[in-house]
């Protein structure tokens, strides 16, 4: 189906990975505290972002691949200068910080903050100042901070379009929709029966996928948080994407190796899952990692997908013409209906 | 009379598809529609499809 590339560049488990919007670049963050930039083309590395004392959880970069942004165990989110891996600007906070994405426009970043320490899990925006990188401003314009007890704390965050709303995943599975000016809260919806690892968007930004330790993943609008799509695992989910060109969505995830018996790779489900978008089927899996695959991305223009495995790997995907030609009969039905109405306007 | 049971579950299955497959279509033209009345259609790239043979 495709030729892998395996990437060894992080001495211990991959926590992120995510291509620039170009989808030349793959950026990839693990527990080793270095962040690594690679072509992802070929998996050749072309540099390493040093600084972090910690654990880096999550990583973004701007939409034309001017800056990049490291959320931190060690209590500080850093921009860096992609140019030169330089870095302008280190955030401090009380706790680590689990989660980092850029706003549409890239002149804020949405973070997560852990509860630890003493300090309660917050969301907060902080402002990113393009113009003069190196001049920030520390506090945060906007702070959510979980005031329920601990199994309410956030998990993940992200955008939603128009960056008018802030979508939020809790460790108890709820989904939270907050308004991204005011912090107010919209809307809360039970989702999964666990954490939510992972939330990641449709490439407008209308509906969302999140991924849970409860072994499924679901399909949401922004709008109303209503489940369309629910795809069922064997295992718990770390992470879930959703394919542009193809109306497919890529699950990874796998039992922790505290919980497998043997250290075989088929025992504990170590693989990525395709599922049908709409159809809810799951459609094939790529076997691979060594280990739970904590975090998988797609690219840009649905060409290839990446993997970032607890076994320290990363393993980068390039689909192959079989891929892009796979439809259901329903599938090819409908698109040759579109296809003749087009040509009887065209006529 | 299997293979018309069979038949009987496929013909179910093609129909439950066709008509997620209609209702999914229809959600993503409102929801395109409403975006591009709200002027933000600028999250949606311009792809050229590139497959690699």
């Amino acid at each position: 189906m495709m030729r892998p590339i395996m990437m060894k560049g992080h001495e211990r488990p991959l926590t992120q990975v995510k291509y620039n919007k170009e989808g030349d670049l793959l950026l990839t963050v693990s527990k080793d505290k270095e962040a690594s930039i690679w072509y992802s083309s070929n998996g050749e590395r072309l540099g390493t972002l040093e600084g972090h004392a910690g654990t880096i959880w999550s990583i973004d970069v701007d939409k034309d691949t001017h800056y990049f942004v490291t959320a931190s165990a060690d209590f500080t989110v850093k921009l860096w200068l992609a140019e030169t891996g330089e870095c302008l600007h280190t955030w401090y906070f009380d706790s680590p910080v689990k989660r980092v994405e850029f706003n549409h426009i890239c002149d804020k970043v949405v973070i997560v903050t852990d509860q630890a320490m003493g300090q309660k899990a917050s969301v907060r925006v902080l402002n990113v100042n393009q113009k003069d990188a190196k001049a920030q401003d520390d506090q945060a314009v906007l702070t959510i901070t979980n005031e329920e007890d601990s199994k309410n704390k956030y998990s993940v965050a992200g955008w939603s379009y128009g960056d008018l709303y802030l979508i939020v995943g809790h460790a108890n599975g709820k989904v939270s929709k907050f308004d991204a000016k005011t912090g107010e809260l919209l809307q809360t919806v039970d989702v999964h029966e666990g954490l939510i690892t992972d939330i990641q968007f449709s490439e407008d930004r209308s509906y969302f996928v999140t991924s849970s330790k409860d072994k499924t993943a679901k399909l949401l609008d922004v709008d109303n948080l209503h489940i369309f799509k629910k795809y069922g695992a064997d295992a718990p989910m770390n992470s879930a994407c959703i394919t542009p060109v193809k109306e497919f969505v890529i699950l990874g995830g796998g039992q922790d190796a505290r919980d497998v018996t043997t250290t075989s790779s088929s025992e504990g489900k170590f693989e990525a899952r395709f599922y049908h978008k709409i159809f809810e089927d799951e459609i094939g899996r790529v076997k691979g990692h060594f280990g739970p695959l904590n975090y998988v991305a797609i690219h840009p223009n649905g060409t290839s997908y990446a993997s970032g495995g607890e076994d320290g790997y990363i393993r980068l995907h390039h689909f192959h013409k079989s891929y892009f030609d796979f439809l259901y009969d329903v599938e090819k039905t409908a698109q040759s209906q579109v296809n003749n109405l087009q040509k009887e306007i065209e006529a | 009379i299997d293979t018309m049971e069979e038949d009987a579950e496929q013909r179910e299955i093609i129909l439950k598809r066709k008509s997620l497959l209609s209702e999914w279509t229809s959600w993503r033209e409102s929801v395109i529609a409403k975006l591009e009345k709200l002027g933000y259609t600028e999250h949606q790239t311009k792809r050229k499809a590139e497959v690699i043979e």
